[in-house]
């Protein structure tokens, strides 16, 4: 059976994948330009120390379409309880500015076959942490520019909420998504 | 060193600051690093030692952002030998010849500095531009912004880095946005948010522990959770 042709694929992201990365933009946009920065500069790396996945997703002729990160972080429960909570969070996510709004078919749209990725993903790692009692994550996490209504609109789409009255550095909202049982 | 000097020049007085704070930050490493390190700061150069200071006032800036302080400390190791360079090994090696060095090594710091330089010289390039149009003196921008002339000079010539802050008051002098100064300062801000989102040992808002803690409230994936194939 021969794939659909706008089938994605996650190809894991190294180091040596910044070379050819170059040139990759998602915008200019105040909430795009830090994107490629991301990726292209030493952030994804540092993250990737402590933990974070980073897949490229391609097309079958290995055009680069768009990446995306999933790590987990130990937050806190404000005092009194201070214990720790493992959440799951998105880093960081982008698509190619000429890939925006593509394919048409909003079955095959890039942006939900990569949040679905993502998603699953996470879902996988909470399965894991259930089965092994160690407490994994409940909730996915992201961060998005509050100005950035396209991509809030986009995240509600795919069944996140956003978290009211919290505001995190630069004018940035976060939002949540359930992923346990 | 004669006396007059320590009893008539205020501004030796004034410079003591620097000097114990220098010593204040030494006492946390172990005594042979101590003595490296001092004796390194000052067996260099007189340009080397005011760089270093300058760059470890930097980093006790409680304003500055954690990428700067990182890069303020890479370049102080440079300057001070921390790690020698192979070429020769010697102390105190000029500061700008550090950099290929280092970024010989590494290749995201090569990126870095590449980027840098660029950033640099369209910093020098629109300092001179909005200063020519708005009429300033280096010496006027100086008393301006409350550093020396000689400073607006090395920047004009790309000879030192400004830091953020420099920015942000250089543009309030100037009377425009950072931005038209250094466009990249959002990008920084952005780049530090997302670190920042990442750090373990967040305390949640009482706001993020209500929406967290009631998980009665599931919200559940509206698009299909499907991990995508690796290649075929």
């Amino acid at each position: 059976m021969t794939p659909h042709p706008y089938q994605l694929y996650a190809v894991p992201f190294t180091e040596a994948d910044q070379a050819r990365l170059v040139g990759f933009s998602c915008g200019d946009a105040l909430w795009s330009r830090h994107v490629s920065e991301w990726l292209l500069g030493s952030d994804v790396l540092d993250s990737m120390k402590r933990g974070t996945r980073v897949w490229l997703f391609e097309t079958a002729e290995k055009e680069v379409v768009g990446f995306g990160s999933l790590g987990t972080s130990r937050w806190n429960w404000p005092p009194p309880d201070g214990s720790k909570a493992t959440i799951a969070l998105i880093p960081m996510l982008g698509i190619a500015e000429r890939f925006h709004g593509q394919p048409p078919d909003p079955e095959w749209r890039y942006s939900r076959q990569i949040m679905g990725h993502l998603i699953a993903e996470t879902q996988e790692l909470a399965r894991v942490g259930r089965e092994a009692k160690a407490g994994g994550p409940e909730w996915l996490v992201l961060m998005v520019h509050r100005d950035n209504a396209r991509a809030i609109q986009f995240y509600e789409q795919c069944g996140f909420e956003l978290i009211p009255g919290v505001e995190r550095r630069n004018n940035h909202v976060v939002m949540k998504l359930w992923i346990g049982e | 060193m004669t006396d007059t000097f320590l009893l008539n020049d205020p501004q030796a007085v004034a410079r003591l600051d620097s000097v114990a704070c220098i010593f204040e930050w030494t006492r946390s490493m172990s005594a042979p690093d101590r003595k490296r390190f001092l004796g390194a700061l000052i067996e260099c150069s007189d340009d080397v030692q005011q760089v270093v200071v300058s760059l470890l006032n930097v980093v006790k800036d409680p304003r500055t952002m954690p990428a700067e302080r990182k890069r303020a400390l890479m370049t102080i190791a440079d300057a001070l030998f921390l790690n020698p360079c192979e070429e020769d090994g010697r102390y105190g090696q000029d500061l700008a010849a550090s950099e290929p060095y280092a970024a010989a090594k590494n290749a995201p710091l090569a990126r870095e500095v590449r980027k840098m330089n660029a950033q640099e010289e369209s910093f020098a390039a629109r300092l001179k531009e909005l200063m020519t149009a708005k009429q300033i003196s280096q010496q006027e921008l100086s008393e301006r912004i409350g550093c020396s002339q000689p400073a607006i000079s090395q920047m004009l010539n790309r000879m030192c880095r400004p830091q953020k802050r420099t920015i942000l008051r250089l543009a309030e002098a100037l009377n425009v946005h950072p931005r038209e100064l250094w466009p990249d300062i959002d990008v920084a801000d952005m780049l530090d948010a997302v670190a920042s989102f990442q750090q373990d040992d967040y305390t949640m808002t009482a706001a993020e522990a209500s929406a967290l803690a009631d998980t009665a409230k599931k919200n559940r994936p509206k698009v299909r959770a499907k991990s995508l194939p690796t290649r075929p």
